[in-house]
């Protein structure tokens, strides 16, 4: 299968949009989403966003998934206008995510959800891969790999278990979707241990969350705040600001 | 100059012009909206079929997807197979004794049962188990995914569903298909037999009765087995996989396609049936 190749990450942007506009594809008249950062190497932005639908569309913008009506996505120096399907798949195996919303395969265990990505994209060995999966998973507060099927755990786990799903690999950049709907604040510790490792080995996390208390947190070492609101990003301060 | 972006605006609003210029469209989209969807279905058919047939694109979740579905559809549909063959086998006997019995030919009841079964029965009816059992799964499967999001987790990931999803799942059935075709040739040659002995029909040992059947066929009999199969096996999966995909959100959704995979996997059992039929 076409891939892009691993490539060490070197100071510079990891992601940008560029006055980029996207419409919901199932509701092309209602969710409109203007959007416009930088997230550099190193960089932790925190979008406040209390519609799943917006985070779910911001997410799938910034992956190509949903490619927009005006404006430019980049990836690690990559617009995704430019890439063929094969290429746009080979640069998303450096992305980790929770989705706002579907994220698991309801056929397969969460354990098998959790090292799909790894087992299909990488050559890596499936001990190997199956060791760091159980290191994830314990670091995000779970006993170990759940064997359950989706629909049998907790949603709390899952939540734990689709974090540590998106730390797998070395990935370039995080997107966390409304990670800790149910587990904050006690995720929030190794979460951010987690996005500080990213950001030490020069990639980028991009968290989107609803809850103030954790946008306002003066105390979270975050590089850009931004708000969504009415389809808007508004850029509000961090610490480049 | 109009950019494609001012006609879509004028399109958009309600104005006479912008009504007849709706319906214009609509009235040319109309005749090519068959053929583009006919041609998009050979063009994806055979693309799967090309990514497929590349070793090096079966990774390996590509093998563990093929392994799972040939034990859901083959291994799984293995009791129904033979239930259905030990029926039909039987009821071949009944029927070919009665009708031939009519015409005085009974000795040609080994030819009749290992030609009809091996050209037309066994194969169709395979297929048409497959179709209602698993066909409509993978339909239903695909389809939540689809609706649920899963796609769009998948594609996040690298992952790219028409690889993941396509490849491993039309092989399997297509495997499947041929494989259960090949049990259920036995089974209802057996059920025969045993039915045949029991009533008293034939005086033949076992062995001359495999024996009488098998000769009945010739190599382009044995042959159509695995070519009518794999091909009718990859088409119906592949049937199945596409319209899980084209599935759209809302109750009404997966129930829209269910008929539509179930007709058109009919339509191309029997047309390639008969196609290959034909052929050898």
């Amino acid at each position: 299968m076409p891939s892009i190749g691993t490539r060490a990450l070197g100071p510079g942007d990891v992601l940008s949009l560029e006055g980029v506009t996207v419409r919901e594809s199932e509701n092309p008249a209602g969710g409109v989403l203007n959007l416009d950062m930088r997230l550099a190497s190193g960089d932790l932005h925190l979008v406040f966003c209390t519609s799943r639908a917006h985070a779910s569309l911001l997410g799938d913008a910034c992956l190509g998934l949903t490619p927009p009506s005006s404006g430019k996505v980049r990836l690690l120096d990559r617009d995704w206008q430019d890439l063929d399907r094969g290429q746009a798949h080979g640069l998303r195996t450096h992305v980790g995510r929770v989705l706002a919303r579907g994220n698991w395969l309801e056929t397969r265990s969460v354990w098998e959800n959790i090292v799909l990505q790894q087992l299909h994209t990488t050559q890596r060995s499936g001990s190997a891969i199956n060791r760091e999966a159980g290191r994830l998973a314990r670091e995000f507060g779970l006993p170990g790999l759940p064997v359950d099927y989706p629909e049998a755990c907790l949603p709390a786990d899952l939540e734990r278990a689709a974090c540590a799903r998106a730390f797998m690999g070395r990935p370039a950049l995080v997107i966390l979707e409304h990670p800790m709907t149910l587990t904050y604040p006690e995720m929030l510790a190794p979460l951010m241990e987690a996005v500080q490792r990213v950001r030490n080995r020069g990639g980028a996390v991009l968290l989107i969350t609803s809850r103030t208390g954790l946008f306002d947190d003066a105390s979270m070492p975050v590089t850009q705040r931004h708000r969504i609101a009415g389809g808007l990003m508004v850029t509000q301060g961090g610490d480049r600001v | 100059m109009t950019t494609p972006d001012a006609v879509e605006t004028d399109l958009t609003d309600d104005s006479e012009t912008s009504r007849l210029l709706r319906f214009l469209r609509w009235l040319g989209d109309r005749p090519f909206r068959g053929p583009r969807a006919f041609l998009a279905f050979i063009g994806g058919l055979t693309l799967t079929l090309a990514r497929g047939l590349r070793p090096s694109n079966w990774n390996r979740t590509l093998r563990a997807e093929f392994q799972l579905y040939c034990f859901q559809v083959g291994v799984k549909g293995l009791p129904a197979v033979v239930i259905v063959a030990v029926l039909i086998g039987v009821g071949m006997l009944v029927e070919g004794l009665y009708w031939l019995g009519l015409f005085g030919q009974r000795q040609l009841l080994g030819d009749l049962l290992a030609l009809a079964l091996i050209r037309e029965i066994a194969p169709t009816t395979v297929m048409l188990i497959v179709i209602g059992r698993s066909g409509s799964v993978m339909l239903d499967e695909i389809g939540q995914m689809v609706t649920g999001g899963q796609l769009r987790m998948l594609s996040s990931h690298g992952i790219d569903p028409l690889y993941y999803l396509l490849i491993p799942r039309t092989f399997a059935v297509a495997v499947s298909v041929f494989v259960l075709t090949m049990v259920f040739l036995p089974v209802a040659i057996i059920a025969g037999f045993l039915a045949a002995s029991a009533l008293g029909v034939t005086n033949l040992s076992a062995l001359d009765f495999a024996d009488e059947v098998l000769s009945a066929a010739g190599w382009a009999d044995y042959l159509l087995i695995p070519v009518k199969t794999l091909i009718t096996g990859y088409i119906i999966g592949f049937i199945s996989c596409v319209l899980g995909l084209e599935v759209q959100a809302g109750v009404h959704g997966i129930r829209r396609q269910l008929p539509k995979a179930f007709v058109l996997s009919l339509i191309a059992t029997f047309l390639v049936g008969g196609l290959t039929s034909v052929l050898l």
